[in-house]
């Protein structure tokens, strides 16, 4: 499985279980569920991805994957400034 | 006093409970209550789905100016490897809060962002004066065994202890939170609560009573129960167990309706419970999550409404079954008798027996039910959203009035770059986080400036200019606004591309279309902000898809996103196009149709695409508007060259003295080119001396047609083609014609009509409406679509022009590129529509997926003239 994918479904686990916590039968309910999820059809992963990967990057403070020539000019001064800040408060 | 509502508790999953309704409608009553005071709503754009949702609750309410979107670095929700993040998310918030000056911050669920990216915090940045809504303390009387909850909570508890004033939703909380946490009693106040105004007493018609009944699976007079079932505190067990021992001639005459979100596998829980009770599977309805507006005409015709929870922080589900008429029994716990008042209505969740005989009353004995409902409706009207407003801004003042020195608290940009440091240091210097970081300060802290941007999409037209009709437009339309920017904006012209959401300067088209010598270095993302303005000019289908998220993201921020529409053309004609660009077109005009307003080229296409709208599945929020701008007509901004082309030359010269017709447009099936040929080849044969002259690029589709023309045996005598033509040849080829054949089937504007009547060279049009539009009564028009039909209106209009009857085009009006760019600006900047799209049946809640779903089957659109 591929890492955000395996991450989605360790916070689908985490999620399910902080709600059902106390209710075992419901907890096999989960895991039963979550161990159908590698079984996916591959293009509803690929998909799920894109439209993930759509939506992060639309919104540039969720992207996954952040370089220098993903900042705005403003955010590249501000990142200056914590950079500075950074190497002061070593 | 400057007022700021934090709204997460409308944006989390707490929006589809209780806390999310409470938040929405507290705030709504406050906005509308707040008299001298300014209100400013605080949202946090990691819920981005649930921006345009409040935005459009408070509109008209409050100025959309008013509603502010901060972000933060995510995921933040309790979660390994969120902790860091989440630490300085809280500071990047709290620091939004504090550039906003308040006088008072009210959070109105600070116990969220559990499993979710709601950021709440008090005082880890900024102090500010804090009051926070008291809804119940339950998982500190009744602890989740989860211990990642238990922490949680306990850290938030520090957090509610930070604020300095406390709202409760009623007696009972305020009570419990002053006995619990020992807080100071002057500082917590009940304001109450209220139900929404949609419940109500409803008359329903018998047949639609049974068609609700119907579509819920109910056959039987039915007791109603809202909750969350899966929640044990709601105790709609004891219901069950308390129907199961009724007498049975009574059971049999009704039905339980379980009405509530479930989650997955509950519904079979619920079943084996009532099972073990003893009741038969019909005798249990589940009704899942249900709009409010369902809800409202359940409560209207159920036989009883149920309320047994052990524990409420108010009750609302009681009230808003109250308001509507329904009886009312419930449990005599905790705040659950203040809100229904009547102790005949109560009875002890804890006590099977006292449900059962409270129950078989309230089902049989018709007096105590209708005196229940009586005195019920009485006790609602104790309850009002704009009386618990009043009661908090009333709070609000007392506080502010207490301070010693009531001074607004401030932001230092310095101070939350030193503190976002410190904790990023503990990150080991990931420069993603720094740089995720730094993007959210850089957006909710942008460097002043003193004008607003106007950013001008120039996609394809920085890409290549093929000097098509829509490129054309685009530059036009740019020279125009870089020229005379609107007052108070700079223009920048920028570009996206079809890898990744988002746009970038256009630093290097700038300067060559400005003619400018700077050596430009990189192309960054833009940097837009609350107040900006993107006008989507040019046209590129793939890189608006490509946006589809990066525009609401644009609009939650509070940048207005306006398009350009130049035709319908591929979904009026799609015949005419090559495969896949009718659907593409839909595509573009569904995002488009998610903008704040829609500026077209004419009238004509204005109402196509009104047309369109009311077709389409677009379903929306807020109005839209639509306004039209004519293109300019003034050849001199555009033209470029001067020369005369050696193959214009030659036609002209050739050309002679007798009657030639002009037609100009790239040769496509749409223009009409193969009737216009086979109409003048029947005039040839039967011995017309007329030419016919092409001005046109080949297109598609009409390789047939472009061979027919190549190989013409009358080309070059009575026949002639020019392919490449620039403005100056066709400024001559206008003089030289006789008259302009304007054939086409669609078009979104019409430039060569009023090129034709700017030198005063007649029009014989097809009757279309964007041709009535722009010509009026200054030219001939023709219908059908054979050659005969066409070949006789070239011979009608060749009489009448022998008698100097036919239409003049001179006195056509038309606009400069000046004058068009005006009017673009005057509908930007002071919303000149057209006309506007009102979505209908807009409600006041924020909508779940079964409302969005609903919205979109249903014909729920209006239009009004402006």
């Amino acid at each position: 499985m591929a890492g955000w994918f395996r991450s989605l479904v360790r916070q689908a686990m985490f999620r399910a279980h902080t709600r059902i916590a106390g209710r075992p039968h419901l907890d096999a309910l989960v895991k039963q569920s979550l161990a159908r999820i590698p079984l996916l059809d591959r293009r509803l992963r690929a998909a799920v991805r894109r439209a993930r990967e759509d939506r992060y990057q639309a919104i540039p403070v969720r992207a996954t994957r952040i370089g220098a020539a993903d900042l705005t000019p403003r955010a590249l001064r501000v990142y200056l400034d914590l950079m500075k800040a950074l190497k002061h408060s070593q | 006093m400057r007022i700021v509502l934090d709204l997460q508790g409308a944006q989390t999953a707490s929006r589809f409970r209780g806390i999310g309704r409470y938040t929405l409608a507290l705030a709504q009553a406050i906005v509308a209550n707040r008299a001298d005071h300014e209100v400013l709503l605080a949202l946090s754009g990691l819920f981005p789905d649930t921006i345009e949702p409040i935005r459009a609750a408070f509109d008209p309410l409050l100025p959309q100016d008013n509603i502010r979107v901060w972000l933060a670095p995510a995921p933040v929700g309790v979660d390994t490897g969120n902790a860091l993040r989440r630490q300085i998310a809280e500071r990047i918030r709290e620091a939004f809060l504090a550039s906003l000056e308040p006088d008072m911050v009210h959070v109105s669920s600070l116990f969220e962002g559990f499993g979710d990216d709601a950021v709440t915090s008090i005082g880890v940045f900024a102090r500010l004066p804090t009051a926070v809504t008291l809804y119940d303390l339950i998982p500190l009387t009744a602890p989740l065994p989860h211990p990642a909850f238990r922490g949680y909570y306990a850290a938030k508890l520090d957090s509610f202890r930070r604020a300095d004033l406390w709202l409760g939703i009623s007696q009972f909380s305020c009570e419990e939170a002053i006995s619990l946490l020992q807080l100071e009693p002057a500082k917590v106040v009940n304001i109450g609560g209220a139900a929404d105004a949609r419940f109500k007493r409803i008359d329903l018609p018998a047949a639609e009573r049974r068609s609700i009944m119907q579509a819920h699976g109910l056959e039987r007079p039915f007791i109603c129960w809202v909750g969350s079932p899966g929640e044990k505190r709601k105790n709609v067990a004891g219901l069950m167990q308390a129907f199961a021992r009724l007498p049975p001639e009574l059971r049999r005459r009704f039905q339980i309706l379980v009405i509530g979100k479930t989650h997955t596998g509950e519904v079979d829980g619920l079943r084996r419970t009532a099972r073990r009770f003893g009741l038969e599977q019909d005798e249990v309805v589940y009704a899942g999550y249900i709009d409010d507006d369902e809800l409202a005409r359940l409560y209207n015709i159920c036989r009883a409404f149920v309320f047994p929870s052990f524990y409420e922080g108010f009750g609302l589900p009681a009230l808003e079954a109250m308001q509507c008429g329904a009886p009312v029994i419930a449990s005599n716990s905790t705040s659950i008798p203040e809100v229904v008042g009547s102790q005949a209505a109560l009875f002890d969740p804890n006590s099977v027996d006292d449900i059962a005989d409270k129950l078989q009353r309230v089902l049989a004995d018709d007096e105590f039910r209708a005196d229940l409902i009586a005195r019920q409706l009485q006790q609602t009207r104790l309850f009002s959203w704009d009386e618990s407003a009043r009661r908090a801004i009333k709070a609000f003042e007392r506080f502010h009035a207490a301070a010693a020195t009531p001074t607004r608290s401030t932001f230092v940009y310095s101070d939350l770059i030193t503190s976002t440091a410190q904790i990023l240091r503990k990150k080991l210097f990931r420069r993603s986080a720094v740089m995720s970081t730094a993007m959210a300060i850089a957006q909710n802290h942008p460097e002043p400036r003193a004008e607003k941007i106007l950013f001008v999409d120039v996609s394809e037209l920085s890409q290549h200019d093929a000097n098509t009709g829509v490129q054309r437009v685009t530059r036009s339309i740019l020279k125009q606004l870089l020229e005379n920017p609107p007052a108070g904006y700079v223009v920048e012209p920028v570009y996206g591309t079809p890898e990744r959401p988002g746009y970038r300067y256009a630093k290097k088209f700038t300067q060559s279309f400005l003619q400018l010598d700077q050596t430009v270095l990189e192309e960054r993302f833009i940097d837009a902000r609350r107040g900006d303005i993107f006008l989507g000019l040019d046209l590129q289908h793939h890189v608006v898809a490509r946006n589809r998220l990066y525009y609401p993201h644009l609009r939650d921020l509070g940048v207005k996103i306006y398009f350009v529409v130049h035709d319908l053309l591929p979904i009026q004609f799609p015949d005419y196009f090559r495969a896949g660009s009718t659907e593409g077109h839909h595509k573009w005009l569904s995002v488009v149709s998610q903008s704040d307003g829609v500026i077209c080229v004419s009238r004509t296409v204005a109402d196509q695409y009104v047309d369109w709208l009311a077709q389409s599945a677009v379903s929306r929020l807020r109005p839209l508007g639509i306004g039209w701008s004519h293109n300019g007509a003034d050849l001199t901004v555009s033209a470029a060259h001067v020369e005369l082309s050696k193959a214009s030359q030659a036609a002209l010269t050739a050309l002679g003295s007798g009657p030639s017709f002009l037609t100009v447009g790239t040769i496509e099936p749409r223009k009409g080119h193969a009737q216009v040929l086979a109409a003048f080849e029947r005039l040839w044969d039967s011995g017309q001396d007329v030419r016919l002259v092409i001005v046109g690029k080949p297109g598609w589709m009409v390789e047939e047609l472009l061979e027919k023309l190549r190989h013409h045996p009358k080309l070059g005598s009575l026949l002639f083609w020019l392919e490449d033509v620039n403005d100056a040849d066709l400024e001559r080829i206008y003089g030289a014609c006789t008259c302009l054949i304007a054939a086409s089937e669609g078009e979104g504007f019409g430039l060569p009509l009023i090129e034709a009547a700017q030198r005063k060279l007649p029009i014989l049009a097809r009757d279309i409406p964007v041709f009535r539009e722009i010509a009026g009564q200054h030219a001939r028009f023709f219908e059908g679509r054979t050659p005969e039909a066409l070949a006789d209106a070239v011979t009608e209009w060749l009489k009448l022009r022998a008698q100097n009857r036919h239409p003049h085009s001179e006195g056509m009006p038309w606009v400069t590129w000046a004058q068009s760019a005006d009017r673009l600006k005057a509908i930007l900047l002071a919303g000149d529509w057209y006309k506007v799209w009102r979505p209908d049946g807009r409600r006041s809640g924020i909508p779940n997926e079964d409302d969005r779903r609903a919205r979109a089957q249903a014909p729920a659109s209006t239009f009004s003239e402006q």
